[in-house]
């Protein structure tokens, strides 16, 4: 689609416009913590903020009432939670974030399991992704198959001066442009002042080697490694709440035998607990274990089943470690060790015709375009 | 500091090479230099590498309950402190350790930090000059003075010679006296409390990563707040269940936190939870006139019952 | 095509329990019927060794593998042991009462594929309950397979499962039915040892052969390293295996192997694809 310039000055109005009639989420600084909120019109994004926690609470919420129960004379009466139909925006998202959402439709967009709260706010929600003019010390997306200025969302936009060269990428995302007023065309300078920037940020980023699926699947044996590498982590979990991709969760009712609900929730697989079966016994009862199944998770067994590495590079957990363990560590620990392996990222990812297609029919964004509140101004 | 790095690795080394122990756990250069990361040694090669500076802000001591080797420990006066409760409580054995003392003058809080010289997250150097901390990012060197960036619990620490320890490595030195960076008005009352802890824990994500990195925590997350068979606290995770979670940890490590603030520095989020643990403090001091971390065979005193005490309080 | 969030995916339905009876001190059998008709239907469509999920509403939810074969037309069993609080208020439910249930889910046993084969059962205490969906099945459909030996033991008489199917599995045509306690009391007058044991007196050939071995893990050992001795291939052996579940959709993430969801591409696995696998078991 055409890329098109917004005026510098232009893009609060644009977002106020979005905000009388979408509920606009975009990066928000909270007591030295940046997180995405819900914000009102007038209030200024804080776009430079790489946000501590990442958007994907947005759209696979924290904690999720999924039913509620009542016992009366006829049984249990079950009410499962209302269809989720609040249109949203998140604007402002950086690619790596807009990308974890491509990652987590692969679970949870299953056509014959699908993650049912997840696909409703999915359908009606939009994205506008920021391009980053900066890498901070802890990217690494262009590692794992991301880029700085990676074109994913419904509509891709760059800082290139004050103005913003903007794109729309999908239906959804041509709806959200007709409310940012009248735009010009892009001219060739002005794209390749893009291509300039977006080419200056990546290779800002050192490009890690990343073992193969199948090299990571082998080195599983090796217990050495993996309780050097995992010394010092706590197996605290702050990772994978920052983490755009981590999508494990627990189902916990709330109430009594009476009345109650029962909700969906965030777990982590660093948890103790989270393996421990009722009986008492826990395939992954030490730290190393956890640490291991995290990391071959995202980097072997989601690879294997979806042809991608269940990780963007953004570096939430390097900053948010209490310990300081370092991702890029145990990519480049791994890469030593599976020197001699098969090698080589793109050739043991299944290929296009090997990854079932995403059959489902919940298009993302599906539900903004069908009833677009664009107008001409 | 640099004498003080360097008789740490000789240390380190001599106790590997002689077999007095094969681990040694202390502090390492991480991703960022003004973050030390814990670092575990069995051998001379890893063991060059210890580094000790205001940056070593973990609390080495969480590690020990999960060591079944014998083991040498780096240990500031906080990690001393938990090294000494973990002894009363009979979790961790005297024969398995070997407490190497650093005498530590103070540590910089990367929240006071930031708030004086921006984001560290990019810094590319960092390091103490004299009685100023430096930090470069983007080939700026942005220099403040150590006393306005200590954590505020270095300024009252009173353990700075740490008694506890099998040697101890340095020179005690004064601990920089500065500004708090939470100013508590004189006149806090319920009502100011329950608003600012309200407030701060609006942005709790219940990630656990406080509880994980104190040494007190040991119970993991056999943890009270996530029972299953006695529901202590609701699913839902808002602000009120948060302080639920902070108040009842607050309570089980009453009498036990050394305050080192590894909670605190954990928080993804930024949470200032040393407040609260120092709140408790005062009153377990107050009540039970116990200091946590002085002695090896006294155990804390909400887990004891004396008789004496049903007398004082006049019951 | 139905939408998929038409898919009430992870949400279950209501069910009646028809009746209740104890097996042992701490297993009972449940004989539930999903109150809905389509429900039900589905269920009833299932394969042999897939599980559902039952809610205790104010509980939580438990994985239990459906003990009935799918030629039972009238209920689901579910033999189910107390082991934590999920099940520990199941166990207090009665005949009348209401559950709540969502499946069937798992691979279930490829049936099919073991056509014109025989099949040698080994189970151990109450893990007899996931092969009991297909030996019923079997004998259900007796024609369609060969000869079938069912080698059961558990630790003490009283840990025994399913006694009321003993006569049935003694006096069916063609089948070799045998059992044995760890340690009998006054009243036992069968045999006494170990499950392997069982299967090395037996000796079973492994021609066209199915094992299928559900146990223990150190009853498991014992019976590879005697059906190994005997020339069975890991490609002839079949488990089921166990772990702490939640979703049962493969979408919580916590009941893996390796990449391989113990409730979507198991439970049912061939050793053959277990040595394949790197994994915490």
């Amino acid at each position: 689609m055409v890329t098109k310039i917004l005026p510098a000055g232009n893009i609060q109005s644009w977002i106020d416009k979005l905000v009388a009639s979408y509920g606009v989420y975009a990066p928000v600084e909270v007591e030295g913590a940046s997180s995405f909120k819900q914000i009102k019109a007038g209030q200024a994004p804080a776009f430079d903020a790489r946000t501590d926690l990442s958007p994907k609470g947005i759209i696979f919420k924290q904690v999720e009432k999924i039913l509620s129960y009542k016992k009366d004379e006829n049984g249990i009466a079950i009410e499962y939670a209302p269809e989720e139909e609040t249109k949203t925006v998140i604007f402002g998202l950086r690619p790596c974030d807009a990308r974890s959402f491509t990652l987590t439709d692969k679970p949870f967009l299953d056509p014959v399991m699908p993650e049912n709260k997840y696909a409703e706010r999915r359908k009606h929600t939009a994205l506008v992704t920021m391009a980053c003019n900066k890498a901070c010390n802890t990217c690494f997306c262009t590692s794992v198959g991301g880029a700085p200025d990676e074109k994913v969302g419904d509509v891709w936009m760059m800082n290139l001066d004050g103005r913003y060269i903007v794109e729309a990428l999908t239906e959804a995302g041509e709806e959200l442009l007709k409310t940012a007023g009248s735009l010009s065309d892009a001219t060739v300078d002005d794209e390749a002042a893009a291509k300039r920037i977006g080419e200056t940020v990546a290779a800002s980023m050192e490009k890690l080697e990343v073992p193969s699926a199948k090299a990571l699947d082998n080195l599983f044996t090796d217990e050495a490694f993996w309780q050097n590498l995992t010394a010092k982590c706590l197996s605290c979990g702050a990772c994978t709440f920052v983490c755009p991709t981590c999508y494990c969760f627990d189902v916990k009712d709330d109430g009594t035998v009476k009345s109650g609900d029962r909700y969906r929730g965030w777990d982590s697989c660093m948890f103790f607990q989270y393996n421990r079966a009722a009986g008492g016994h826990n395939p992954r009862e030490f730290h190393w274990k956890r640490m291991r199944q995290r990391m071959l998770h995202k980097f072997s067994y989601f690879p294997e089943k979806y042809g991608d590495i269940d990780c963007v590079g953004c570096g939430r957990c390097i900053k948010s470690c209490p310990v300081s363990y370092d991702l890029r560590d145990f990519i480049q620990s791994a890469l030593r060790a599976t020197a001699g392996m098969e090698l080589g990222f793109a050739e043991e990812l299944p290929t296009e015709d090997q990854v079932e297609p995403l059959a489902c029919d919940v298009k993302p964004s599906d539900e903004i375009v069908k009833t677009g509140v664009g107008s001409d101004d | 500091m640099e004498k003080l790095q360097t008789q740490l690795r000789e240390k380190a080394i001599e106790l590997l090479d002689k077999g007095e122990v094969t681990a040694v756990i202390g502090w390492g250069s991480g991703w960022n230099p003004a973050k030390a990361t814990p670092l575990f040694a069995r051998d001379k090669e890893t063991a060059d590498k210890f580094v000790f500076n205001p940056f070593c802000f973990n609390n080495l001591a969480v590690y020990l309950p999960r060591m079944n080797e014998k083991t040498a420990i780096m240990a500031k006066p906080c990690e001393a402190g938990s090294i000494v409760a973990l002894l009363a409580e009979g979790k961790i054995a005297r024969e398995n350790i070997y407490v190497v003392g650093v005498a530590c003058r103070g540590i910089v809080d990367p929240v006071k930090l930031e708030k004086a010289v921006g984001s560290i997250d990019d810094a590319t150097a960092a390091y103490l000059d004299g009685d100023s901390v430096v930090v470069e990012i983007g080939g700026e060197a942005k220099r403040v003075p150590f006393a306005e960036v200590a954590m505020d619990k270095c300024m009252s620490c009173n353990q700075q010679d740490t008694t506890f320890s099998d040697v101890m490595v340095g020179e005690p030195a004064q601990v920089p006296q500065g500004q708090p960076s939470l100013v508590v008005p004189e006149d806090a009352d319920a009502a100011w409390w329950a608003a600012f802890w309200t407030k701060e824990f609006d942005r709790c994500i219940r990630c656990y990563a406080c509880r994980e990195s104190c040494p007190a925590c040991y119970c993991r997350d056999n943890c009270a707040v996530q029972s299953l068979r006695e529901r202590w606290q609701h699913v839902t995770w808002d602000s009120k269940e948060a302080l639920m979670f902070h108040a009842q940890r607050a309570m089980h490590v009453a009498g036990r936190c050394i305050e080192c603030g590894a909670c605190e520095r954990a928080c993804p989020m930024g949470i200032p939870l040393t407040l609260l643990h120092q709140q408790v403090g005062k009153a377990v001091k107050k009540l039970f006139d116990f200091n946590v971390g002085e002695k090896v065979d006294e155990r804390p005193p909400l887990e004891t019952f004396r008789k004496e005490e049903l007398e004082k309080s006049g019951h | 095509m139905t939408s998929a969030t038409d898919i009430k995916t992870m949400l279950p339905l209501t069910a009646t329990i028809l009746e209740v009876f104890d097996e042992t001190p701490d297993i009972k059998t449940f004989r539930i019927k999903p109150d809905d008709e389509q429900e039900w239907e589905k269920f009833q469509n299932r394969k042999s060794g897939q599980v559902a999920e039952l809610s205790v509403f104010g509980t939580g939810e438990s994985v239990i593998s459906i003990t009935s074969p799918p030629t039972q037309p009238d209920y689901l069993e579910f033999t189910i042991k107390r082991t934590g609080v999920v099940t520990d208020m199941i166990h207090t439910f009665i005949a009348g009462d209401k559950i709540g249930i969502r499946g069937p889910y798992g691979n279930g046993f490829p049936v099919d594929d073991w056509k014109g084969k025989n099949l040698v059962f080994v189970a151990g205490g109450f893990a007899l309950a996931p092969a009991r969906s297909v030996l019923n099945y079997a004998l259900d459909k007796r024609d369609d397979y060969g000869h079938i030996d069912l080698f059961y033991g558990a630790r003490t008489p009283g840990d025994l499962c399913f006694k009321w199917e003993y006569d049935r599995w003694k006096n069916e045509k063609d089948m070799f039915f045998d059992v044995t306690v760890d340690c009998g009391d006054d009243a036992w007058t069968g045999k006494v040892g170990v499950v392997p044991a069982l299967v090395k007196d037996a000796n079973p050939s492994p021609e066209n052969t199915i094992a299928i071995i559900c146990g223990p893990p150190i009853m498991i050992k014992f019976t590879l390293q005697e059906l190994n001795a005997m020339g069975f291939q890991p490609e002839q052996i079949v488990t089921t295996l166990e772990g702490k579940m939640q979703c049962c959709v493969g979408l919580c993430g916590r009941c893996n192997v390796g990449s391989k969801f113990i409730c979507k591409d198991g439970p049912v696995f061939t050793l053959a694809e277990l040595n394949a696998i790197n994994g915490d078991f």
